[in-house]
Parts: C-alpha cells; structure tokens; sequence
C-alpha cells in the first residue's frame, strides 16, 4: 500500500473528516438557509415590478456569499479538530499519510464545497421561487446558475477566491484557536505593513503624496520616467496578477502542508 | 521493534529534557516505564510515537522512522494519551470510523472486550464518564491489534473492578508479536503485569531490567515480618516498628517485587543496585 497517497485510506479519512464535523456544518448550511427563507418570504410579499429580476439577483448575491464567505469559513475551520492536544493527537494517529490529512480538507472547502453548495442553493432557489410564486401569485422566474458560468468575471472571482482561501487555509493549520479571527487580523497587519512599504516607495519616487500620480514630477534622476514606460506597467501588472492569483496561493497551499507536518502535541 | 537512540528533546525555554537517551522495546513485552513527576514519562511516549519530533538521534519502529507518521506505523501503533477526547459518536459509529483503518482490527473481540468491560455502547462516547471512555478506548486499543501499544496512566479513572479487569485484559492480549508500552504512578496496578521495568530520570533510562533479574538477584524485606538476609542492603525505608529493605538475594530463592520499593531504591541507590543486578 503506498505511504503516501492510497485513495481507499483517502475516502476512509474523508468519510471520518466528515463526520467529525458533520454537525457544525449542518447547523451552519441550516441556519444560513433558514435566514434566506425568512428574507425571500417578506422579499416575495413586499415586491413590486420586476420579481422574477430581484429576486433572482438576490439568490445570486446570496449563493456568491454561501459560496465565498463559506468556503473560507470552511477553510478556516479545516483543523478546528486539531486544536487541542488531546484532539491534536487523535488526528496525527489516525493511520493516514500527512498528505491525505491536507488533501482531503483541501478538496472539501475548494472544490466539492463549490460544487456541492452551488447544485444544493440551486435546487433551493428553484424550490423557493416556485413556492413563494405559488403562495403570492408572483412569477418569480428560474435562478439558472449556468447563467453566471458564462460570466466573464467568473474566472477572476475563482482566481480571488483561491488567494483568500489559501490565506484561510493557511490560518486553519497554524493557528490552533480561533483561526478565522487570527487570519483575518494577520491579514489586516499585513495589509498595513504593506501600505507602510508602499508609501515609503512612493515618498522616495514622488516626494511626497500630492503629486505622486504624476509620473513627471518624479524626483528622482534616473530616468525611471523612461523605465516605467507603458509596456513594462503592462507587464508590472500581469507579473503582479500572477503572483497574487498564482504564486501566492501556491506558496500558501505548500506552506500549509508543510505546517501540518510539523503540527506536534 | 522500538529502537530510540541517542535522543535529544526539549521544550522551548525549560532546555533539555532527554539527552542522548537510548532505548529498545523488544516484542512480546509490557514494559512499565516509571518516573518521577515531571520526569519526562510522558515526552517521551509521545516522541515514541512520532507526536513530537526528536531535536537530535532517531526514533524508529520496525525500521520505519516514526518522524515521517507513515499510515504503516500509525496502523500498527496505538497510543492512548492520560488525557483524551472522544468525537460525538457511539461506540460502535466510532469501531465503523476507525477500524477500517486497522488492518487486523478484530470487532469480534472489541465486542466481547466492550462487555466484559460494561462500556454502554447505546451513549454517545463523549457523553460517557471518564472512566467509562477509558474502557472504551482501552477495549479499543486492544482490538486494533496493534504490535505496539502505548499507555499513559491507563488505570487512573478506573474503578476497582475495572483495574482487575484491565489486568486481565493486558495479560491475555499479549503474544510474541505485540508489546504494550505503559506509564504509571500506579504501580500497585500494574505489579503482576510489568515486565520488564523501565524506569528514567534526569532525561535518561536509569533502569531497564527484566522481573525475573530483579526477582531473582534482588531481595525485598520487611523487617517486621521477614527475616533479614544475609547481604548488602541497598536501601532501607523506616515503617512502623521495623524497615523496608531492599538488599542482595543470596538465597537463590525468588522474592515478591515491590515496585514502590524497587523505585525508591533505584532513585536512591542507581549505581549499585545496576551493577549488581549486571554482574
């Protein structure tokens, strides 16, 4: 049996994973369903006009944030099983490879959580629609989420939404107590130390702030009115789209793996 | 099986714990490990177990580095902390979840070791008394049928029949291919059980020797019922209206080991009490 990744040993792990958190995961999924049932019911009431448009707007608004917020929310809760010794514990003897241990929460909050929650909120809008049209007289229309798959902004919203997963990932294996809340103020005091450096730079580019839009009232001689020409801005902004929707999560995703490995009791 | 060798380990800031210790389970064996508190007992399980990585030397188990947590070696090693928790689960969704990943797990036995035990299988385990999911897991533990099993302070929690129980357990689960690897206080539990005894002090096995060694070579004497025997004494622990001793047996016939005694006595007496029982 290989050591390092078996795909039986990985269901059976998943399958444990599962369980173990099944709970919080319902309560979750329900409470948030209950909270769009409530909303749509008084939205299905109260509206007036183009029904079928905000209401549909609405369901999009509404699985976008189930999808998003919930993912990371599921992300940062990944190793919530691990926070603890004695949980700790229990879950570096269960008899799988570190890898399986990463791959399998990876796979649940990346790809089956999108998956699973977009086909689950679809069939709940569909049921929705249909009732409150039934209830109100109202003809609500069909939310069609393969309406949004043709979506030009749908292949930047996934390349977002893996940088910030990968950050809640990340968060969801170092830190042992409140993950979600940890990672978001790291990412606030990163934020700030970058927006420090930026301002620096520009400082030293521009002299100060008030003109530093303008590229003529550059301070310093060396040319860098000549450098930064509008090709190399091109292709500043592509490196930096690559780094922060490609290499970022990367080195985050293996960054992950390799503090799960190192987790000790 | 278990081979530790020239291990360094500490926690951050309280400097080193284990310094060049070295150990070597051998199957077929339950080995007491004793110490005093503090002493690094439990550490050291845990290092055993690849819970925490070793600063310095190499911990391995039937040649597998237990560093790299191969699902091989944590199929076959079963470690059961003083502390624990259970998930939500009951007993037998908990043998559904984990067994599978037990390769000789037998849930024939889990069911007898569950009654013989008196564990309520129809409570969700985290609902279960400590005691209670103590039995759970040890009955566990022993139905993986692991080639190693490790325990820390397995009798605290359990009540009188379940010690007697627990004994009875350990004793008819062990065979040439498995050894348990038990930490205690309760020595008093575990006496007809340990063997050999494995005691450590100051981050290093100070004592490593088979029962019958100690029984045979060693003598332990209560002056107020026994005669006193011919031969060093290596120890002696005043008691009312006479001594504990712990001296030379000349006699070639094999005393009842006291393991508090034999402990004190160790800690008070290491050099001599080894060299005797080596020579």
């Amino acid at each position: 049996m290989n050591q390092i990744f078996d795909i039986n040993r990985t269901m059976l792990f998943a399958k444990l994973k599962f369980s173990q958190n099944r709970k919080m995961l319902l309560i979750g999924l329900a409470g948030y369903f209950g909270l769009i049932f409530i909303i749509t019911f008084f939205m299905a009431y109260g509206l007036n006009g183009n029904y079928a448009y905000v209401m549909n707007t609405f369901h999009t608004v509404a699985m976008g944030l189930l999808v998003g917020l919930g993912g990371i929310w599921v992300a940062g809760r990944s190793y919530q099983d691990m926070n603890s010794p004695e949980k700790s514990m229990a879950q570096i003897m269960v008899p799988a490879s570190t890898f399986e241990k990463y791959i399998v929460p990876l796979i649940f909050s990346t790809v089956l959580w999108v998956f699973a929650i977009t086909a689950i909120y679809q069939l709940y809008a569909f049921m929705l629609n249909g009732m409150w049209s039934g209830l109100f007289g109202k003809e609500f229309g069909f939310f069609n989420i393969f309406d949004l798959v043709h979506n030009p902004e749908l292949f930047d919203s996934v390349k977002g939404y893996l940088l910030v997963h990968s950050i809640f990932f990340l968060g969801g294996i170092a830190f042992k107590r409140y993950p979600i809340a940890k990672t978001v103020l790291s990412m606030f005091v990163i934020n700030i130390c970058f927006t420090v450096i930026a301002l620096v730079t520009m400082l030293i580019l521009f002299g100060g702030f008030i003109e530093m839009g303008n590229m003529n009232n550059l301070v310093i001689e060396n040319r860098l009115d000549q450098i930064l020409n509008k090709d190399t801005i091109a292709s500043m902004k592509l490196i930096s789209e690559l780094v922060f929707t490609i290499v970022i999560p990367i080195i985050l995703y293996i960054a992950a793996f390799f503090k799960l490995k190192e987790r000790e009791v | 099986m278990l081979t530790i060798q020239n291990l360094t380990f500490g926690y951050n800031g309280t400097g080193k714990l284990f310094s060049d210790l070295s150990l070597n389970l051998e199957k077929g064996n339950i080995y007491g490990l004793l110490g005093r508190n503090g002493a690094g007992k439990t550490t050291l399980l845990k290092v055993a177990s690849g819970l925490l990585y070793a600063h310095k030397g190499h911990v391995s188990f039937k040649g597998l580095d237990v560093s790299m947590r191969q699902p091989k070696f944590l199929a076959d090693v079963y470690i059961i902390p003083e502390e624990f928790q259970l998930p939500d689960f009951r007993a037998m969704e908990y043998v559904s979840m984990f067994s599978p990943f037990y390769p000789k797990f037998d849930k024939k036995r889990m069911n007898e070791l569950l009654l013989e035990m008196e564990v309520d299988k129809s409570k969700k385990l985290n609902s279960l008394s400590y005691g209670q999911k103590k039995k759970f897991i040890i009955a566990f533990a022993v139905a993986t049928n692991c080639s190693l099993v490790v325990m820390d302070e397995p009798t605290n929690g359990l009540d009188i029949p379940s010690k007697s129980k627990f004994r009875r357990i350990i004793a008819s689960s062990i065979d040439e291919n498995r050894s348990y690897l038990i930490s205690t206080h309760q020595v008093r539990d575990l006496e007809s059980l340990i063997d050999p005894v494995v005691m450590i002090e100051n981050g290093n096995i100070i004592f490593n020797e088979r029962m019958d060694t100690i029984a045979s070579r060693l003598s332990f004497v209560n002056t107020t019922k026994d005669d006193v025997p011919e031969g060093k004494a290596f120890h002696k622990e005043p008691i009312f209206g006479g001594e504990y001793m712990v001296t030379e047996n000349n006699s070639g016939i094999e005393s009842p080991v006291d393991f508090e005694l034999l402990f004190n006595a160790v800690l008070s007496n290491q050099n001599e009490i080894v060299e005797h029982l080596k020579a």
